[in-house]
Parts: C-alpha cells; sequence; structure tokens
C-alpha cells in the first residue's frame, strides 16, 4: 500500500528523487491522480509554505521543495487534464513592463502550481498589451502582476488601466506583489489582493475565488 | 597615500580564484546581448554563438587583455588640482549611486523625489568636502524628462563641482554625448583622451551577462579614452553562488570578460575592476549589507591586485532610513573593511542605495577622513623615533612644548564634525546629536560655496549639444 504521507515527507525534505520514485509506485498502484495531488503533494507544499511562515524555512528549502513537487506535477498534469480534472482555478502571472526580476514570482508560480492551480506564466517584462491579449484568449481567475523596483511599479498601475479600456478587468481579480509593494499601494491602485511572500500569495489566492 | 592592505587571501588562493575564472570563461562563456560586442569578441577569438548571444573567451585572450590594460590610469578633473594618478595603491573616496529618485529634504527631513536642484547641491556638497575625490552623479532628477535625465544630471553635476566626474551611460548614444560634452569642457576629444575629467561604473549583469546599452557605452568610452570600472553587484546565493570564493570567481569572471572586450574594442583602453557584492536575505532574496559583503569587496580588490590593476567597490551606504547609529556603524564597517579598494563609492546614501542625504554625506566625509588618516600609517625614520627629545623630557616630564612637538603636532589629525565638548558644554550648545550638527553644516557649506563655474563659451558649446540629444532621444519617445 503507499503511503501518501511518505510523498508528503519527501516534498517537505525537498527529496526530488523520493517524491518522484513515490509518485511512480502511487500510479502503478492504481490511486487516482487526484488524489496523489491531494494528499500526497497539497499538504506537503503548504507545510512547506507554513514552514517558511514561521522562519524555520528561507528560500533556498522553499525552492528545492518546490522543485520537488514540479518534477511529480509533471507526471500527473497530463493524466489530470485527460480525466478532466478541474484546477483549483486559473492564474495569469507576469512581470511587470520594465522589470526584468522575476525570482519571487517563480516561487509563486510553483507554489500555486503546487496546490494545484493551472498558472500561465509570462515571464519578465510584459506590457499592459500583452496582458490584456493574453486576458482576451483564455479565462482566468486571477491575474498576479510582480514588480521589485519603485521605477516599474507605474507600470501594473498602466496595466490596470489597459484591462479596464479592453472592458476586461471585471473578468478577474488581480492581485500585486515584489518587494516595495505594500497593502496600501494595492489598495489605492485598485488591486483586489496583495501578497508579501508566495505562501501567502497561494492563501489569497484561494481567498479571492472563493469570494467570488 | 594608503598603506592599508588587509590580506584575506592567500597568493596561492587568489591564483586558484584567478584559474576558476579561466575555466568559466573558457567552457561556461558569457551571454552577450549587443552585436557589437559579440563581433569584438568573435574577431578576437572567441567562440560565439550569435542564436544564444553567448560567447566563450579562451584563456590567452584574457593573458592578453591583461598585458594591455594599463596599471596606472589617470582620474583628471576640471580643475587640475584635483588630478589623481589612480593604481593599485591608494585609497580614493567617491559618491554613491546611481540615479537614486530620492532624497531627505534639508527643511522637512523627509524623503522626497529627487530634483535637478537637488543634484546641483549634491555636487557642491562633495565640491566642498575634503575627502571626496571623485563625484559620482549620485542623485536622479525627478522633474527632468525621462530620456534626458541621464545627460542633465551629468551636465549639472560638471557645472557644479570643480572634481572628477564620474557617471554610468545606459547606451552607446548616451556615452557619445557624455563624451563631446566632457570634450567640449576640456578643449576637444583628444585633449580629452590626454586629461580624462570623466569616468564611468558599467554594470554587468551577474551572473557572467551583459546588457546590450551597457557595454556598447563601455566600448565607446574605451575608444573615446575613458576609464571604465566594470562594477557588478552579485548578490551572494541568488545571482551568485552562496559560497564566498564561487561569488569571487563570478565577479572575477565577469570582471575579466569586460576587460577582454574593452581590451579588443580598443588595445590599452584604461579599465577599472570592481564590484560591490552583497549576500542575499535568505527570507525575502532581498539585498543584505554585512561583514561578508565588506569581505568580498576587500578579496575581490586583492585579486585585482594580483593583476596590477585598481579596483573600485561601494559600500552601499547603509541599510538604514535615516542618519542612526546603524548608519554610522554600517558606513564605518565597510569602509574600513573595504580599505583595500582603490576607489570607494557609496559616500551619502541610505536604504541600500534608495535615496541620497546631503547630512550623510558630511558624516560620510567625516568616516573617510579617519579611514583615510588611519590607512596612511606612520613615518619612522630618526626625527619620528625621537630618541634624543625622548631623553630630554626625560622620565615623567611633558612633551607639549618642545620644538619637536610644534614641528609635528600637526601630523595628528583631529575629528572636524564629531563632537568631543565636555557634557556641560555639549548640553550648553543645544545637545546636538551628530545628525543635527551634519545638518547644519550642509547649509552652511550652501550658503558659502561656489565651485567655479564652467566657462560661458563652453556653456552655450553644452546647450547646443543638449538641445542635440534631446531632438533624438525625446523624438523616439512620440
Amino acid at each position: 500500500m503507499v503511503n501518501l504521507n511518505e510523498i508528503n515527507k519527501g516534498v517537505i525534505e525537498g527529496n526530488s528523487d523520493k517524491v518522484l520514485e513515490l509518485v511512480k509506485v502511487a500510479l502503478d498502484n492504481n490511486v487516482p491522480a487526484k488524489e496523489i495531488l491531494d494528499k500526497g503533494l497539497i499538504p506537503g507544499i503548504t507545510k512547506v509554505g507554513n514552514l517558511f511562515e514561521t522562519g524555520e524555512y528561507f528560500l533556498p528549502e522553499l525552492l528545492v521543495s518546490a522543485e520537488a513537487m514540479l518534477g511529480a506535477l509533471e507526471l500527473l498534469e497530463p493524466i489530470l487534464s485527460q480525466a478532466n480534472v478541474a484546477p483549483t482555478g486559473k492564474y495569469l502571472i507576469g512581470t511587470v513592463q520594465g522589470d526584468v526580476h522575476d525570482i519571487g514570482k517563480n516561487i509563486v508560480v510553483m507554489m500555486l502550481k503546487g496546490s494545484g492551480w493551472d498558472v500561465m506564466d509570462m515571464g519578465v517584462d510584459v506590457s499592459p498589451e500583452e496582458f490584456c491579449s493574453a486576458m482576451k484568449e483564455n479565462d482566468f481567475q486571477i491575474l498576479g502582476l510582480s514588480a521589485l523596483l519603485t521605477t516599474t511599479m507605474p507600470s501594473a498601475v498602466k496595466t490596470i488601466s489597459a484591462l479596464k479600456a479592453a472592458g476586461l478587468r471585471d473578468k478577474v481579480k488581480i492581485m500585486v506583489g515584489g518587494a516595495p509593494t505594500t497593502q496600501e499601494w494595492a489598495s489605492k491602485i485598485g488591486a483586489d489582493g496583495y501578497a508579501p511572500d508566495a505562501p501567502s500569495a497561494v492563501r489569497v489566492a484561494r481567498a479571492l475565488i472563493e469570494k467570488s | 597615500m594608503s598603506k592599508a592592505s588587509l590580506s584575506l587571501l592567500s597568493e596561492e588562493e587568489i591564483r586558484a580564484i584567478h584559474n576558476a575564472s579561466l575555466q568559466v570563461l573558457e567552457n561556461t562563456g558569457i551571454k552577450v546581448t549587443s552585436r557589437k560586442a559579440l563581433d569584438i569578441l568573435k574577431e578576437a577569438g572567441a567562440r560565439v554563438d550569435y542564436e544564444k548571444n553567448l560567447a566563450a573567451i579562451p584563456r590567452n585572450l584574457v593573458e592578453e587583455a591583461l598585458r594591455r590594460a594599463p596599471k596606472t590610469i589617470k582620474f583628471c578633473a576640471r580643475n587640475p588640482k584635483y588630478d589623481v594618478l589612480l593604481d593599485k595603491k591608494g585609497t580614493y573616496f567617491m559618491t554613491g549611486g546611481m540615479d537614486l529618485p530620492y532624497v531627505t529634504d534639508l527643511e522637512t527631513g523627509e524623503r522626497r523625489t529627487s530634483t535637478i536642484e537637488d543634484v546641483a547641491r549634491w555636487a557642491r556638497i562633495a565640491d566642498y568636502l575634503d575627502n571626496i575625490h571623485f563625484v559620482y552623479v549620485t542623485l536622479g532628477a525627478g522633474d527632468v524628462p525621462a530620456k534626458m535625465q541621464c545627460l542633465t544630471q551629468f551636465v549639472t553635476t560638471l557645472s557644479n563641482t570643480e572634481k572628477h566626474v564620474g557617471h554610468e551611460a545606459h547606451s552607446a548614444r548616451e556615452a557619445q554625448y557624455m563624451v563631446e560634452i566632457a570634450a567640449a569642457i576640456v578643449g576637444g576629444k583628444e585633449e580629452l583622451r590626454k586629461r580624462p575629467i570623466i569616468s564611468a561604473m558599467q554594470m554587468p549583469i551577474s551572473p557572467l551577462m551583459f546588457e546590450e546599452g551597457s557595454i556598447e557605452a563601455s566600448i565607446e568610452f574605451a575608444r573615446a579614452g575613458i576609464p571604465v570600472a566594470y562594477l557588478d553587484e552579485p548578490l551572494a546565493m541568488e545571482t551568485s553562488p552562496a559560497t564566498l570564493a564561487g561569488t569571487l570567481v563570478t565577479t572575477n569572471s565577469e570582471n575579466l570578460a569586460g576587460l577582454v572586450i574593452s581590451e579588443f574594442a580598443s588595445p590599452e583602453a584604461a579599465v577599472v575592476f570592481g564590484s560591490c557584492a552583497c549576500t542575499a536575505d535568505p527570507s525575502s532574496g532581498a539585498i543584505v549589507e554585512s561583514s561578508e559583503a565588506n569581505l568580498l569587496n576587500l578579496t575581490s580588490a586583492q585579486i585585482a591586485h594580483y593583476y596590477g590593476l585598481p579596483f573600485a567597490t561601494s559600500v552601499h551606504g547603509s541599510q538604514s532610513k535615516t542618519l542612526d547609529a546603524q548608519a554610522g556603524y554600517e558606513m564605518t564597517a565597510g569602509v574600513n573593511q573595504s580599505l583595500n579598494a582603490n576607489i570607494i563609492m557609496g559616500l551619502g546614501v541610505l536604504d541600500s542605495g534608495g535615496f541620497g542625504s546631503l547630512e550623510k554625506l558630511v558624516v560620510d566625509n567625516e568616516i573617510a577622513d579617519g579611514a583615510l588618516r588611519f590607512a596612511r600609517g606612520l613615518e619612522v625614520n630618526d626625527d619620528t623615533l625621537a630618541v634624543d627629545i625622548i631623553h630630554k623630557v626625560g622620565p615623567g616630564g611633558i612633551f607639549l612644548g618642545e620644538k619637536h612637538t610644534l614641528k609635528h603636532y600637526k601630523e595628528l589629525g583631529v575629528p572636524k564634525l564629531s563632537d568631543r565638548d565636555s557634557f556641560e558644554a555639549w548640553e550648553k550648545k543645544g545637545a546636538k546629536p551628530i545628525d543635527e550638527v551634519a545638518k547644519e553644516k550642509v547649509k552652511e557649506i550652501l550658503s558659502i560655496h561656489k565651485p567655479a563655474p564652467i566657462a560661458e563659451e563652453v556653456q552655450g558649446k553644452i546647450s547646443q549639444i543638449l538641445k542635440r540629444a534631446e531632438a533624438e532621444f525625446l523624438k523616439e519617445e512620440s
């Protein structure tokens, strides 16, 4: 019998090989992919997020654990989409125009994926027009904007304006993040959510879709 | 002249880092998003992949570049009395950088957007302070159109100080305009070659990347005879390895790569090695200035000196948001733990380079003064050993009235800004903490100090140059 808790432990330990191995065994034993995700991976990455927030885990641990989990997700994703399993939600994310910083954003992406989200990462230096195009072509519940420079924070404002002008603002909840950003600024520019780090971003994202 | 030379790396360790760097350059290579720079590298003999913008640099190119690099570099000034001959000895201080958007308001003490007026004031204060040898264009001018900020700030700084001015160019065109402006001041491009009154700090992007605008500016400066310092800013554990030695390897590789590009763009180009390393906060990924950062800068200097080259660093300025005890101790640690460096930048800056503070510039000048006097060492000879005088004064005697004392006592420097009064006297004078004293000093300097302006006809020429730049740069915007 496959103990899905062992997979969780592997994620918490950041042991990619162990996690991959155990997931394969679970699949071979006909454990449904959704169950592996819900009971074997998500609790693990959630625990990692908690350890980060209490200051026991730091960025290196977060990244290594997220890598372990992503390896497993790669195996599970094709099965999940074939079985038409609904993701937690659909999330569009990118670093705003003029900004090429992405480490924080990448961690958010990993944590979201690990929590069952379907994430489209547009990379860095994404113009308001590019965000709008992506929004038009797909249905996303949340748009996440990342900015690490005070000089690129205005690009987030421009993006929100562009969405309004294109009639897309009401179709999505907007979250912002990045070192110089604050809850105060997020409220001021009309964003729906703000998070200071990746684990809380996942919580805020969930809260935003549960509200709507 | 500085005698300070803290050695925290043995020669064997330096050689290991050198060899590791050669391996990195040969096998890992660098990324250069500039066709022009890649062409230079290809022609020199590097292995270039134009599609991926990668270049692998074989060691013979590095060795040739090191041979070509001049070991003494002129850092001249509008006023020749401020001219400096930079080499691997000696320590010079420079204001912090770059293009900081905010400054503390002298009246309210609040942090606010910096303007072109602030840029001018900054240069005047730096011009006055004895221990600032080079003036970096620290503050940005928020009231100037973005694309003209660099050049306008540059001209304003040159106009308000007679000392050597440093800046950073973001494109080949910007660099060309900067050269034109400096040439107008000294009387022509050939004169500028002989007396470079400006230099540039160009930043590679760690790890191992050179961005198009920055490296092409570097090439322009090399061809115009303007010294360039390659100043990277690796964040150990994020954009460089989590080990200090590994960070020295990526930094050294970036410096050597920059050197190769400069020397093959223009043989005998003046290049200063540089770095302002920090570590990354393990929770947030943000910059941490620390002893580790200072250690990295000091040992990077050792490596540059191994090649015979001068080294520039920045102490980031202090992470504190106000002129408080943290600002004091971080700055003092940074300056004194970096004394191997030949150029120490970062004076006058708070919040790790988030904003500038005139008051802090005055305090940092005091810290620099102490550091320079310390680094000067002392002279040992028959006169200074003073055996005769010691005999004359005898056990229990006093030296104060001796002619020998009169001859030498001024060599004992005295801090100018720091308070030394008795408690009662200090209280009577208003019980002022150092930041208040510094603020008063700033106001005093601004009221009395007027650097010599640039000659009127030259001002006219510069205006014309700026108009052309405006037409070119602002047209692109619309």
